[in-house]
C-alpha cells in the first residue's frame, strides 16, 4: 500500500506568454493538458501521482492575466493575480472588501503569494476519498465512498449533493458570487462571459467537474460590477485552527440598507455543499426587513430547512444558520 | 524519459547555471544541484514551511514551484542570510533567544521573518504571529520565535536598547503586549 | 550561556540525515500491508518494471531473528507469514533513483487472505480476535493502597466518571530517516533517533552480529518527543538489511504521510473513575480503571501504561487507592512513545473527575485540590512518601495569583453576560511527573558516562543522550564546565557514536538531566581524582592536564560514573510498591479561554504555568521546554484529532492533521518554583514532559466554566462541544 507522495512524475512543460499561445496548446493537448496557475491545487495532485498529465501548461509567464484594474467603479481582476495581490489592493479594500477579506482567509501567506484568484476558484474538492485516488463517482466510478454508511465525512456536504458528497473548498468563490462577479471564458473558438454564481458546475450535470470550464478552455479574467461597490459586507470562515485550513463553513454575504431596512442582499454559504450556493431562502426572509438578530434567525433557520446532513457533519446546520444570522446581525464587538 | 531544463538561477546573489530535471521543484534543485541543504524537506504538499525560501523577496513554498519558472528571479536561501562573518540580526536573534531548538523549521522560519522586516521594520506581536503562520514549528510553542523577531526588528531600526526586556525574553510578559 | 547547538542550525549548516550527501547510494522504501490483518497469500511484483535493477528485501534476507528487539519479541522486522496491521512493512525495495524506488513501491501488491480485525480497543475481542496470549492483554497492572472496597462502601458520596483521549501524532519536523552502510565488517547505522543504544541491540538480535560489528551513529534530530524512541531500531533494521543485500549505501527517508501513517502515536486512552469523598471533599477512595489501546504489537505500551498508572490518582493524597490497568492490542498501527508517556492520559482523567467531584459537592475546585494536595509526609499511590521540601500549594497559589484567576472569574461574568455569542472561562489543573525510568528501570539501564580529557586542557563528555532541540548539549557543556570550573569552550560534547560513547541510556522519560547530568558530575570528579588533586579546578586543572599529557604519551586521561540508585530508595516491581520514581516535579496550571457559541470553536486566550523542578539549570532551555509542551498539549486539548480506518490514520497530512499555528498560539506565562533535589544535577529533576501534563485538563475545566458544559473526552472540537452545548 503505497503511501509515499513525494515525487512528481515527468511531464512535458510548456510556458505560453499570451493567452493565445496558451489557448493553442490547450487545443493541441486536449485531455492530457493541464493548465498550471500557481501550482499549489496542481503539485498536491502530480505528487499523489492519481492525475498524470503529459503536458503541464504553465500561465504563469502570461502577463495579460495578471494585474488589477478598475472599470466602470467596477474591478477585472486577471485570473493570474495572486491572492496576497488581491487581499492588498487597495481598489479592492477599497470598494469590495469582502473580496480581500476573502483572499486573506486562503490558507498561509506563503500561499497567498504563490496561489492566484483563478486558481482558487477553480481547485479541486478536498474529498480526501477522492483525493486518496478511491474511485468514486467523481474519479469516473460509481460510488461515493463518503456517503456510504461508515463513512468519515466531517467536511462534507449537508446541502445540493448528488450522488457525490465533496464540497466546494474556495474561500474566494462565495465573495466572488455575493459580488455578482462575472468570470470570463476563452478558449481558441472564442470568448464567452459567465455570472460566478453559474461557474461552479452543478452535480447533477456533471460529478467530475469542479466548474463548466471544458478542457480547452481558460479563466482569463474576472470582472466585478459597480452593483455592491461599498456594500455591507460580511465575511466569516470557520475552521479548526486560524491559519492554514480549509473551512468547514464560510459565509459571504453583501447587503444595501435603506431607510433601516435592507434593500437587497446577496448571502453565499461554502463548506456546504458541491458548489458555493446562494441561500434564496435567507435572502428573501431578508428583504425588507431590518437586518437585526430575529431575521437574522429567521433567514438562518430558513436557509438550513432543506439541509441533509451526513453522519458526521450535523454540526454544520447549526453553524450555517448561525453564520447567516451572524452575517444579518454583524458581528459582536 | 525525463526531461531536462537548463537555467541561470540567480541565487544568494550569485548566477548559477544548472541542468535539471524539468518537472522538478525549486527544493530538489537547490538541495541536489545547487548543493544548498539548508532549506528542508518537511511535507512536499505546501503544509508546513520548512521549504520556504524567498523569490523576488516574497515567501515562497520551493516544495511547490517549479524551478523552470525561476530563470530571471531573485531566489534567497538561509544560506545567504549572513554577511561575510556577521550574522543577520534574525539569526543573531534567534541564537541569543533559543528560538531554534531542533531547528529543522528554522531556516524557513528565518526567510519569512526576513520577508516581514524587508517590509515592516516595526512589527507588531500580532503581524509577526500573522506573517509567521505559514511555518510550523513543533518545539517552541513559537514565542520564543516571536520574540527574536521583535528583537531582531529592533536591531534593524538601530533601535540602541533593541532587544526585549528580560521578563519577555523570559516569556513572562504577553506577546500581544510587545516589547 | 549560548545555546550550543544553535549557530549551525541559524546558518543552514546543520546536516540532518536526509542532507547527508549520497554519492553511489541507493535510495530505499517501503512495501507495506493494504490490510488490518490476515495471511499473506502472495506478494506480486508487477511485470510493468524491471526487478532486476532493484535491490528487493523480504523475511527471508533476515540473518538473524526476525522480530524487533524491545519488551518482547513479537513485532516482526518484515511480515512473513501474516499482517497485523495496516501499513506493516512486508517488503523492502532499493535504487540508485529515489524517483524509481518511489513509483516501483506501487508496483507491489501485497494479497493478503483476510481475518476478523480487532479495531475498538473499548471493547472485549470476539473468540476470533484473539491475537496475543488468551485475552489480548500486553500487560495488566494493578496499583493496590489500603481498601479500596470498604473505603467507597463506607462513603458518604460516591462520584463516577468515564474519560477518554485520543491518539496524537509527534509531527516532528524532520520525518524519520537513516542511512546505512558496510565499513569492513561492520554495518553503520546512522540517522534521526534518541536512543542509540535501543537501535544498537536490535541491530545486533535482527542481523545477527556481535556488538562490535555494529556501529549506531545519530545525526542531528529535527524533534523527537518520543516519536524517535522506538520506531527509528524498524527503520534501522530495514535500511541495514537493503545495505547489507546491495553492498552499498542506503538511505531511507520517510515522506510526511508515510511517516504520519507508519510510525507510533500517543496511546488512545478510556479511563473509569470512581471516587469516595466525605461532605468536605476529601479523597476517600479512589478506584481507577484505564485501558489503553496498544495497536498490534507490544512495543513500549507496558512501561507506557506503567507510567500512567503511576500518575493515575492525581497529585493528591488518598489513603485507598486501587488503579487496575490494561494495555490491549487492536489490529492498529502500533502505538508507542509520546512526551508524558501515558501520564497526559491519566492525568486528563483524574483532573476532569476532580473538576466533577466539585461540582456535584458544589465546592470550588480550588479548594477540593487544595485541600488533597500531597503534604510533606504523605504518600502516593504507590505509597512512595513524598518528603522533598516542595511547596505544592505554593505551585498552585502562584499559578492562581499570576493569572489573577479569581479576578478572572468575576470579570467573565461580566463579559458573560454582556455578550450573547461569546463566553469566556477560567480553568485549573495540579499535576506532577516522575522523573527518570520508572520503579527498578534505572538501576536495571545501569547507565554509564565518561568524559575524556584532550592533551590540550579541554574536556570532552561522552554520553548516548542526544540533542533533539531541547538543548542536550548545551546543558551538559554547563553542567561539565560548571564542575570542572572550565569555560564552556573547553568542553566538547561527543558525537552519539556507540563506537565511542558509553551506554548512558537513552534520551527519554525527563532523565537527561538528572540522571546523566549526575553521572558526568561525578565521572569530572573522577577524572579529576585521577590528577591526584581533587580540589584541582579551571586554569590549574586545565594545566595539570596538559602537564599529565606530557608525562603520560599514548595514555589516555578519563573518568568515568555508573548510576546508583539514591539511597533508601526502595521498588517491589511484583507489588507494585515503594518509590516509583527518584523525585517528582509539581505543577499548576491555569488557562483561560473564549469560545463562541454560534461555531462552538475555542480560542485559549492566556496560559498560566507553575512548575516545581527542584532547580532551574538554564532558564532559557527550560522555559523553552515548557511552552513548547503546554503548545503541544493544548493541540492535543482541542484539534489533533488522528482520524482511522481499518486502524490507519487517515488524516495523515499536516492540513487534515492540524497542530497549533503561531496564529492559535496564546500567550503562555511561565514560572518555576525551586525545591533543590538532593540527587538530582546541581539539585534538578526532570522537565521535559511535565508541561504536557497538565494544559489539556485546564482547557476542559475552562471551556465548562465558560458553557456549563463538561467535557469529558478530548479534543474537544467544535462538534463534540456542539454535542454537548444544546443552546447553540
Amino acid at each position: 500500500m503505497a503511501v509515499i507522495r513525494d515525487m512528481m512524475p515527468a511531464f512535458e512543460l510548456f510556458r505560453p506568454v499570451s493567452v493565445d499561445d496558451a489557448l493553442q496548446l490547450m487545443a493541441r493537448h486536449g485531455e492530457a493538458a493541464w493548465a498550471l496557475a500557481g501550482g499549489l491545487d496542481t503539485f498536491d495532485w502530480l505528487k499523489d501521482r492519481i492525475k498524470r498529465p503529459e503536458a503541464v501548461i504553465d500561465l504563469g509567464a502570461i502577463s495579460e492575466m495578471r494585474g488589477i484594474t478598475a472599470d466602470r467603479g467596477g474591478l477585472t481582476i486577471g485570473a493570474m493575480t495572486t491572492l496576497t495581490e488581491v487581499a492588498t489592493s487597495p481598489e479592492v479594500v477599497e470598494s469590495f472588501s469582502l473580496l480581500s477579506m476573502a483572499a486573506f482567509h486562503v490558507a498561509t501567506p506563503q500561499i497567498r503569494n504563490q496561489g492566484t484568484i483563478g486558481g482558487n476558484v477553480a481547485q479541486d474538492t478536498r474529498c480526501w476519498y477522492y483525493r486518496g485516488g478511491w474511485p468514486c463517482y467523481r474519479a469516473g466510478g460509481n460510488i461515493c465512498y463518503a456517503a456510504a454508511p461508515k463513512a468519515m465525512n466531517r467536511e462534507h456536504c449537508i446541502l445540493g449533493a448528488k450522488r457525490c458528497v465533496a464540497v466546494n473548498p474556495s474561500d474566494t468563490a462565495p465573495a466572488l458570487i455575493a459580488l455578482d462577479a462575472q468570470m470570463v471564458i476563452r478558449s481558441a473558438g472564442g470568448e464567452r462571459v459567465v455570472a460566478a454564481e453559474d461557474f461552479f458546475m452543478s452535480p447533477a450535470v456533471d460529478i467530475t467537474r469542479m466548474t463548466v470550464l471544458e478542457p480547452d478552455e481558460l479563466l482569463t479574467e474576472i470582472r466585478i460590477p459597480e452593483t455592491w461597490s461599498r456594500a455591507r459586507f460580511y465575511f466569516e470562515k470557520v475552521r479548526d485552527r486560524q491559519s492554514w485550513d480549509f473551512s468547514l463553513v464560510t459565509v459571504a454575504s453583501a447587503m444595501r440598507m435603506s431607510g433601516g431596512r435592507v434593500q437587497d442582499a446577496r448571502i453565499v454559504v461554502n463548506g456546504v455543499a458541491p458548489r458555493p450556493v446562494r441561500v434564496t431562502e435567507a435572502e428573501s426572509v431578508l428583504i425588507g426587513s431590518p437586518a437585526n438578530e430575529s431575521i437574522g434567525l429567521a433567514a438562518g433557520e430558513a436557509a438550513i430547512r432543506r439541509a441533509k446532513p451526513l453522519r458526521h457533519n450535523d454540526f454544520k446546520r447549526p453553524l450555517m444558520r448561525n453564520l447567516i444570522r451572524r452575517a444579518i446581525r454583524g458581528q459582536e464587538a | 524519459m525525463d526531461r531536462y531544463t537548463t537555467a541561470t538561477l540567480r541565487v544568494n546573489g550569485q548566477d548559477l547555471q544548472v541542468v535539471f530535471p524539468t518537472h522538478h521543484t525549486l527544493l530538489e534543485v537547490l538541495r541536489e544541484e545547487c548543493g544548498l541543504t539548508g532549506t528542508k524537506h518537511g511535507c512536499e504538499l505546501g503544509e508546513c514551511g520548512t521549504c520556504t525560501v524567498l523569490v523576488d523577496g516574497e515567501p515562497v513554498l520551493s516544495c511547490l514551484a517549479l524551478t523552470a519558472e525561476m530563470e530571471g528571479r531573485s531566489i534567497e536561501t538561509v544560506e545567504g542570510l549572513q554577511d561575510g562573518n556577521e550574522l543577520h540580526p534574525l539569526q543573531a536573534a534567534f541564537a541569543d533567544l533559543g528560538a531554534a531548538q531542533c531547528g529543522y523549521c528554522t531556516p524557513g522560519m528565518l526567510m519569512t521573518a526576513t520577508a516581514l522586516l524587508a517590509e515592516n521594520d516595526d512589527p507588531s506581536a500580532d503581524e509577526i504571529r500573522t506573517a509567521l503562520a505559514g511555518n510550523l514549528c513543533r518545539c517552541t510553542g513559537y514565542h520564543k520565535i516571536i520574540e527574536a523577531v521583535e528583537w531582531a526588528a529592533g536591531v534593524v531600526r538601530g533601535d540602541a536598547g533593541a532587544g526585549p526586556a528580560r521578563e519577555v525574553l523570559f516569556g513572562s510578559s504577553v506577546p500581544g503586549e510587545g516589547s | 550561556m549560548e545555546r550550543r547547538e544553535g549557530i549551525s542550525k541559524l546558518l543552514g549548516r546543520e546536516l540532518y540525515i536526509d542532507d547527508v550527501p549520497m554519492d553511489r547510494g541507493l535510495w530505499g522504501a517501503t512495501v507495506r500491508s493494504p490490510s488490518p490483518r490476515g495471511r499473506i497469500r502472495e506478494v506480486r511484483f508487477s511485470p510493468d518494471v524491471n526487478w532486476d535493477e532493484f535491490v528487493v528485501v523480504d523475511h527471508r534476507d533476515i540473518p538473524g531473528e526476525n522480530h524487533v528487539w524491545l519488551i518482547e519479541s513479537d513485532q516482526p522486522v518484515l511480515a512473513a507469514d501474516s499482517v497485523r496491521h495496516v501499513h506493516e512493512p512486508v517488503v523492502l525495495l532499493a535504487h540508485h533513483s529515489r524517483e524509481m524506488v518511489h513509483r516501483a513501491v506501487r508496483s507491489v501488491e501485497v494479497i493478503v487472505d483476510p481475518a476478523p480485525p480487532v479495531l475498538d480497543f473499548r471493547l472485549p475481542p470476539g473468540a476470533d480476535g484473539i491475537q496475543h496470549g488468551t485475552d489480548n492483554v500486553f500487560s495488566h497492572i494493578v496499583i493496590r493502597k489500603g481498601d479500596v472496597d470498604a473505603a467507597l462502601a463506607d462513603a458518604p458520596v460516591v462520584i463516577e466518571g468515564t474519560y477518554e483521549t485520543g491518539a496524537q501524532e509527534h509531527v516532528y519536523l524532520e520525518n524519520q530517516g537513516m542511512v546505512a552502510w558496510i565499513d569492513g565488517d561492520v554495518v553503520v547505522v546512522k540517522g534521526s533517533l534518541q536512543c542509540p543504544y535501543y537501535v544498537h541491540a536490535a541491530l545486533t538480535h535482527g542481523l545477527g552480529r556481535a556488538e562490535d560489528r555494529v556501529r549506531v551513529i545519530q545525526s542531528p534530530t529535527g524533534g523527537g518527543f518520543g516519536g524517535k524512541e522506538e520506531y527509528p531500531s524498524v527503520l534501522a533494521l530495514h535500511v541495514a538489511l537493503l545495505a547489507l543485500k546491495a553492498g552499498a549505501p542506503v538511505k531511507m527517508i520517510y515522506d510526511r504521510p508515510e511517516d504520519m501513517a507508519a510510525t507510533t502515536k500517543r496511546h488512545p486512552a478510556w479511563i473509569r473513575h470512581r471516587t469516595g469523598v466525605d461532605l468536605d471533599g476529601r479523597l476517600l477512595a479512589q478506584a481507577v480503571e484505564v485501558v489503553f489501546d496498544g495497536g498490534a504489537y507490544v512495543t513500549l505500551s507496558p512501561v507506557v501504561l506503567s507510567r500512567g498508572l503511576i500518575h493515575a490518582g492525581g497529585p493528591y493524597a488518598c489513603d485507598n487507592v486501587r488503579i487496575d490497568g490494561r494495555a490491549v492490542l487492536t489490529n492498529s498501527v502500533p502505538f508507542g512513545a509520546f512526551r508524558g508517556f501515558g501520564a497526559p492520559q491519566t492525568i486528563f482523567a483524574v483532573e476532569r473527575q476532580m473538576d466533577k467531584i466539585a461540582e456535584e459537592l458544589g465546592m470550588d475546585p480550588v479548594e477540593l485540590r487544595r485541600m488533597n494536595l500531597i503534604r510533606e509526609g504523605q504518600s502516593t499511590a504507590t505509597g512512595q512518601i513524598i518528603r522533598d521540601g516542595a511547596d505544592r500549594l505554593e505551585v498552585l497559589d502562584r499559578a492562581l495569583d499570576l493569572s489573577a484567576y479569581r479576578e478572572k472569574q468575576e470579570e467573565h461574568a461580566r463579559f458573560n453576560a454582556a455578550h450573547e455569542d461569546l463566553r469566556r472561562g477560567v480553568g485549573l489543573s495540579t499535576y506532577f511527573h516522575g522523573a527518570g525510568f520508572t520503579g527498578g528501570g534505572e538501576v536495571h539501564l545501569s547507565s554509564v558516562a565518561k568524559v575524556e580529557a584532550r592533551p590540550d586542557g579541554r574536556i570532552e563528555v561522552l554520553t548516548s543522550n542526544i540533542e533533539m532541540g531541547q538543548g542536550t548539549l548545551t546543558i551538559f557543556t554547563q553542567i561539565a564546565s560548571e564542575s570542572l570550573g572550565l569555560e564552556p569552550d573547553d568542553v566538547v560534547i561527543a558525537e552519539a557514536d556507540t563506537f565511542r560513547v558509553p551506554n548512558s541510556g537513552p534520551t527519554v522519560a525527563s532523565r537527561t538531566v538528572m540522571v546523566v547530568g549526575r553521572l558526568i558530575e561525578k565521572a569530572c570528579a573522577d577524572l579529576v581524582a585521577k590528577l591526584g588533586d581533587s580540589d584541582l579546578r579551571g586554569p590549574d586543572l586545565k594545566q595539570a592536564i596538559v602537564d599529565w599529557y606530557r608525562k603520560h604519551s599514548g595514555g589516555v586521561l578519563d573518568g568515568a560514573a555508573r548510576y546508583e540508585p539514591p539511597p533508601g530508595t526502595s521498588w517491589d516491581e511484583d507489588s507494585y510498591r515503594g518509590d516509583a520514581y527518584g523525585a517528582f516535579a509539581w505543577g499548576a496550571c491555569v488557562v483561560e479561554v473564549e469560545v463562541d457559541l454560534r461555531t462552538l470553536g475555542t480560542r485559549v486566550l492566556d496560559v498560566v504555568a507553575v512548575q516545581e523542578v527542584g532547580k532551574v539549570l538554564n532558564e532559557l532551555l527550560a522555559r523553552g521546554q515548557i511552552q513548547g509542551g503546554v503548545v503541544q498539549a493544548i493541540g492535543w486539548a482541542l484539534m489533533e484529532e488522528c482520524v482511522w480506518s481499518d486502524g490507519a490514520m487517515v488524516n495523515n497530512q499536516l492540513t487534515n492533521y492540524m497542530i497549533p499555528t503561531s496564529d492559535d498560539v496564546p500567550p503562555i506565562r511561565v514560572d518555576f518554583l525551586e525545591a533543590p533535589y538532593a540527587h538530582g544535577t546541581g539539585g534538578a529533576k526532570g522537565i521535559g514532559e511535565l508541561p504536557v501534563d497538565g494544559p489539556a485538563p485546564a482547557v476542559a475545566a475552562a471551556i465548562e466554566a465558560a458553557t456549563g458544559t463538561h467535557p469529558r473526552v478530548i479534543p474537544v472540537t467544535p462538534e463534540r462541544l456542539m454535542e454537548l452545548y444544546d443552546g447553540a
